[in-house]
């Protein structure tokens, strides 16, 4: 592998840890705000 | 009384900033990103010495400014919640352990592949990695201790301590490369000036910037999410959902 494929993989790699990050504390929120809204409803 | 009224009008109105400014600030933080990983793979040029595998600075360099700097908020935060109990201290603390963690396990991740070419092997446990990685561990501990305890004002007080004694790594990791000898190069940008050239240099703060307003994204779904779960009645759920 040369060395600029290297460096492409590396920021992929890189945005995709973070966007998953995001993706992950989106999604705890979301289920909390909705069971927080359930709550609300009964 | 008026105390907890406070403490509720404050969560209320964080509540609703970030419920604004969180997918805003993403979207900004991804354009910038891109623009930045552009600039650095596409329009630098190529080093004389490293050739192309250098552009892994661009991004190596911001996420171990900002794994620090993560630090030194977690630190604050928890020295302001120990001192005056502001549950917003706590609820910021908490929310960043998860970003700054993300940050480091890049700065040695992309440091691994920058060091193989370079230096001929992904590790080597010299001063400079050594320090990023216990911060790493410094990390994983204290997401590990959050969710250790049931009640949340013991969890908050025991990360609090040790975020606050933590923070001694940070001037470890940021002095080891000229206390100790090390394989890692010895800072590149200094109060004196900047070994990388001036015509690369621009590239850094985009890339920081753009980290930063992701960071801020992530943060922001965090403390929602703090905020709702350590909401106990449903009143106050209901003010901060409803306004």
């Amino acid at each position: 592998m040369d060395s600029l494929s290297t460096v492409l993989i590396t920021y992929a790699l890189s945005i995709f840890f973070i966007l998953l990050l995001y993706f992950f504390s989106h999604m705890r929120y979301s289920r909390k705000l909705k069971d927080c809204q359930e709550d609300l409803n009964d | 009384m008026y105390q907890h009224i406070a403490k509720y009008l404050v969560l209320n109105r964080v509540f609703k900033f970030f419920e604004k400014v969180t997918l805003p600030s993403l979207l900004i933080g991804i354009t910038g990103f891109l623009l930045a990983s552009y600039l650095a793979i596409y329009v630098l040029p190529a080093d004389t010495e490293q050739k192309e595998i250098y552009r892994i600075l661009f991004v190596h360099v911001p996420s171990a400014i900002l794994s620090e700097l993560i630090y030194i908020f977690l630190a604050v935060n928890g020295f302001i919640y120990l001192v005056w109990r502001t549950k917003i201290s706590a609820i910021f603390l908490n929310s960043a352990i998860s970003i700054g963690l993300i940050f480091t396990g890049l700065v040695l991740m992309t440091g691994s592949i920058w060091g193989k070419p370079t230096w001929g092997t992904y590790w080597v446990w010299d001063a400079r990695i050594t320090s990023t990685f216990i911060l790493f561990i410094q990390y994983i501990g204290l997401l590990a201790l959050r969710s250790s305890f049931s009640s949340h004002q013991t969890a908050d007080q025991i990360v609090s301590i040790l975020a606050i004694i933590g923070a001694i790594n940070i001037p470890i990791i940021k002095f080891s490369v000229d206390w100790w000898n090390t394989l890692h190069q010895s800072a590149s940008i200094t109060t004196s000036g900047s070994s990388i050239d001036v015509e690369m240099l621009y590239v850094l703060p985009i890339m920081l910037i753009a980290l930063l307003f992701i960071s801020f994204a992530i943060f922001g779904r965090n403390i929602q999410f703090e905020i709702l779960n350590r909401s106990n009645n449903t009143r106050m759920i209901k003010g901060v959902l409803n306004g």
